[in-house]
């Protein structure tokens, strides 16, 4: 066994609600998602960007959750391009298993 | 206005004790974009080990944290009042969603005939014959081994809603009784103009 992935199970032990065998990767449709209507983006934008800021996620122990914002050209995040209907790349990066890298540490 | 998406900050290295540098963090991911009924946010949750290394490794947790998820962007949502009242789909986003399904049922394949049975509606049997041949189920050329031919795609499900819609096809050759086609389902959410294809899952049918 590949000495980090005994890393990662110390990471996520301590967190019961999650399974140690990650779940099936969620689709762009099947991420939780919420429309807000009659706002405009930007106000959305601000309002998301001064909460992460000031408060945190609440959803998680903050020890775990180190939650800042960056530019969102930020490369933290593998980026997967969907093509959309009207031939547009959509932005939508979606947090992705690296499966191939996985099989090496696997059979390392 | 571009979808815009806010990200943590890239993980950053921790000694995890015995002197090592393991990397882990934990990172939420909120993506903006304008939907149809209004500004959509949607969040992911994942851990990534080892970012920047060989053996980086980002696990994808939105699946099972889905309700916390949702809870938080609905406390979100609560801060603007009402919930959405979204608006109803008229008939040119009905089209465009199923011309868009369309495009995605014949990725890779040459035009095909699309096949009507009852269940499907009237508003995609006019959307679809405008630009490609559709026939009825029953007049679809069978023979005692094919139950739907190669380039035949059976319409079976079209659910166009305010903001998702979903349409499901099933691709021929099939055998005499439809088993062992190719399932198609399109998964379409709605931009402030449009259409955005977020969902194509494909798989053969053993029969």
């Amino acid at each position: 066994m590949h000495p980090g992935f005994l890393a990662l199970l110390l990471v996520v032990t301590p967190m019961a609600s999650f399974a140690i065998t990650p779940k099936p990767l969620a689709s762009y449709c099947e991420q939780p998602e919420v429309i807000i209507p009659n706002v405009p983006q930007d106000q959305v934008l601000n309002d998301l960007t001064g909460r992460l800021r000031h408060r945190g996620t609440q959803c998680w122990s903050r020890s775990l959750i180190r939650l800042s914002l960056v530019s969102q050209d930020a490369p933290p995040l593998r980026r997967q391009r969907n093509p959309t209907s009207d031939g547009h790349a959509s932005a939508f990066a979606p947090l992705v298993i690296d499966q191939s890298r996985d099989q090496q540490r696997s059979t390392s | 206005m571009a979808d815009r998406q806010l990200v943590d900050q890239p993980p950053v290295a921790e000694p995890d004790g015995s002197g090592r540098q393991t990397l882990k963090n934990m990172r939420v991911q909120y993506v903006l974009s304008e939907a149809r009924s209004g500004v959509r946010v949607e969040a992911a949750l994942g851990i990534v080990s080892f970012p920047g290394s060989d053996h980086e490794l980002i696990i994808d947790y939105t699946h099972g944290s889905a309700n916390e998820l949702r809870a938080s962007l609905t406390r979100l949502a609560g801060r603007y009042g009402s919930p959405a009242v979204p608006l109803a789909p008229g008939a040119a986003e009905h089209e465009a969603a199923v011309k868009a399904a369309v495009g995605q049922v014949e990725n890779g394949r040459s035009p095909q005939t699309f096949v009507f049975s009852e269940a499907t509606d009237q508003l995609t049997r006019a959307t679809i014959s405008s630009f490609r041949p559709m026939v009825a189920l029953a007049n679809v050329p069978r023979t005692a081994q094919t139950g739907l031919p190669a380039g035949y795609a059976l319409i079976q499900k079209v659910d166009v809603k305010a903001d998702e819609a979903v349409v499901q096809a099933l691709v021929g050759p099939t055998g005499p009784n439809m088993e062992c086609g190719s399932p198609i389902t399109v998964r379409l959410k709605s931009k402030r103009v449009g259409w955005s294809i977020c969902g194509h899952t494909e798989g053969r049918v053993l029969g």
